[in-house]
């Protein structure tokens, strides 16, 4: 696994043109699964890109529902960050990412006796692959996401993502 | 803007059709004439929240049913504990058996699901004890057995912890307590007759064993009971409580049939439905 990443990545000029190539400036996009949980809507920027790759950082907003189990207006929320690398193969992208979960979710407390909101950081990875034609807006991509919650407990975890971008022109 | 209006009317009445004409005023059964909605392990394992987990069932409560229904296991240092499985790990991060485990271990287990929650195992002691109102709803029990040992001095203990548990908190007339086996029931009976004991059965088994321990009720599966069965169990004066109501379509379907109680996983529409 580990080598195919590697020459995934690595070995390959085989997508360079000597063209226009273009980067998705800004996209929003809808994660159904992934690091911010059952889904999550995002905002990605590209902040660096060079002759065939890209990288961005991309940061959501999701909630499990708005009330506890008190019923009470209180909601559990998620922040999913990403740090992401992409390689692009014309239409087609590698996508390999780091990514950060903060989790604010209201549970009862450790003895039972009252309600609390516990905030954590989980950690994920991401390795995905995501289609997009040049020059269109529209993006899907499919993702392993393993998570690390709280730094602690490993779980399989995944997602498909639809995007809509906002570009701008690059010359290699 | 006509053609908009007659839309928008054309939806509104199909959503108007859509909702039940249930007539419960013409309900007949030994629950009042009421049937009362139970949620099926707090709010159904169609929740976010983890079933039989603390939140699930609080949730459930506050939402307006009357009742849970629980499972309940014992662990090696004669816990009860609320938790469905066999086996913890497809639950959660803990491995092995509820009985092969002492509470001290088994308090650190967290629920897999949902991501990021930290959900906690929790037990029937922890539940009375904090549950706010708590002498103001129904607690189905439904014990699970899956220890092999299957000896007399076993089941004491078991029952033994099952009235502790119930009398340190005042519950005796807020509890129901099911068994499979016929043994855990008898011995319940012999040394509490007056709890209230729910059978676990087939419709015609359970009608004959409800009868030689004077039980309170019996608990069938929606899809295996029809009304004139209900009706039958009413007239000898037996209680019936129905499980098996997945869906919004489940719940409507076993109102039909005039039960005392649902064990609904949708508890928000049952609980609508009935008011």
């Amino acid at each position: 696994m580990t080598s195919f990443i590697i020459i995934f990545f690595c070995l390959s000029p085989l997508g360079l043109k000597s063209q226009e190539v273009s980067f998705p400036k800004h996209s929003i996009i809808l994660d159904a699964g992934g690091i911010g949980g059952y889904g999550s809507l995002n905002y990605e920027r590209t902040f660096f890109s060079k002759n065939d790759f890209f990288i961005s950082y991309k940061a959501g907003f999701s909630f499990y529902r708005l009330k506890d189990f008190e019923r009470e207006i209180n909601p559990d929320l998620l922040f999913p960050l990403s740090l992401q690398y992409h390689r692009k193969f014309k239409s087609h992208q590698a996508v390999l990412g780091v990514g950060q979960t903060i989790s604010s979710i209201v549970k009862a407390s450790a003895d039972f006796a009252s309600k609390v909101r516990r905030s954590r950081l989980s950690l994920s990875g991401i390795i995905g692959y995501r289609y997009q034609k040049d020059n269109r807006p529209f993006s899907i991509q499919i993702s392993y996401t393993p998570i690390f919650e709280r730094y602690k407990t490993f779980q399989h975890w995944g997602e498909i993502s639809f995007g809509y971008s906002f570009f701008k022109k690059n010359k290699p | 803007m006509k053609p908009l209006l007659s839309i928008i009317l054309i939806i509104l009445f199909s959503f108007s059709c859509g909702k039940n004409d249930l007539d419960l005023s013409q309900v007949r059964n030994l629950n009042g004439d009421k049937i009362s909605p139970f949620g099926h392990a707090g709010m159904g394992i169609s929740s976010q929240y983890p079933f039989n987990s603390f939140e699930s069932i609080s949730n459930a409560l506050n939402i307006g049913a009357e009742g849970v229904e629980i499972d309940i296991q014992m662990t090696k240092d004669s816990v009860l504990v609320l938790f469905h499985d066999r086996t913890l790990q497809e639950q959660t991060d803990l491995e092995g058996l509820i009985y092969d485990q002492n509470w001290d271990d088994l308090k650190e287990a967290t629920y897999k699901n949902p991501l990021f929650a930290e959900y906690k195992i929790v037990s029937l002691d922890q539940l009375f004890e904090h549950l706010k109102k708590v002498k103001d709803y129904q607690f189905f029990l439904d014990f699970k057995l899956y220890q092999p040992d299957n000896s007399d001095s076993y089941a004491s203990t078991y029952i033994n912890a099952v009235i502790k548990t119930i009398e340190k908190h005042q519950l005796e007339n807020n509890v129901l307590l099911s068994f499979f086996q016929q043994k855990y029931l008898e011995k319940l009976k012999l040394v509490r007759p007056n709890y209230k004991l729910v059978i676990n059965n087939s419709f015609e088994n359970g009608i004959l064993l409800a009868d030689d321990l004077n039980a309170y009720g019996i608990i069938l599966n929606n899809d295996n009971v029809t009304k004139s069965q209900i009706e039958q169990a009413h007239e000898e004066g037996i209680r019936v409580y129905l499980f098996g109501a997945y869906s919004k379509n489940d719940n409507l379907d076993a109102i039909e049939k005039h039960p005392d109680f649902i064990l609904t996983d949708k508890v928000n529409h049952l609980v609508k439905v009935l008011k």
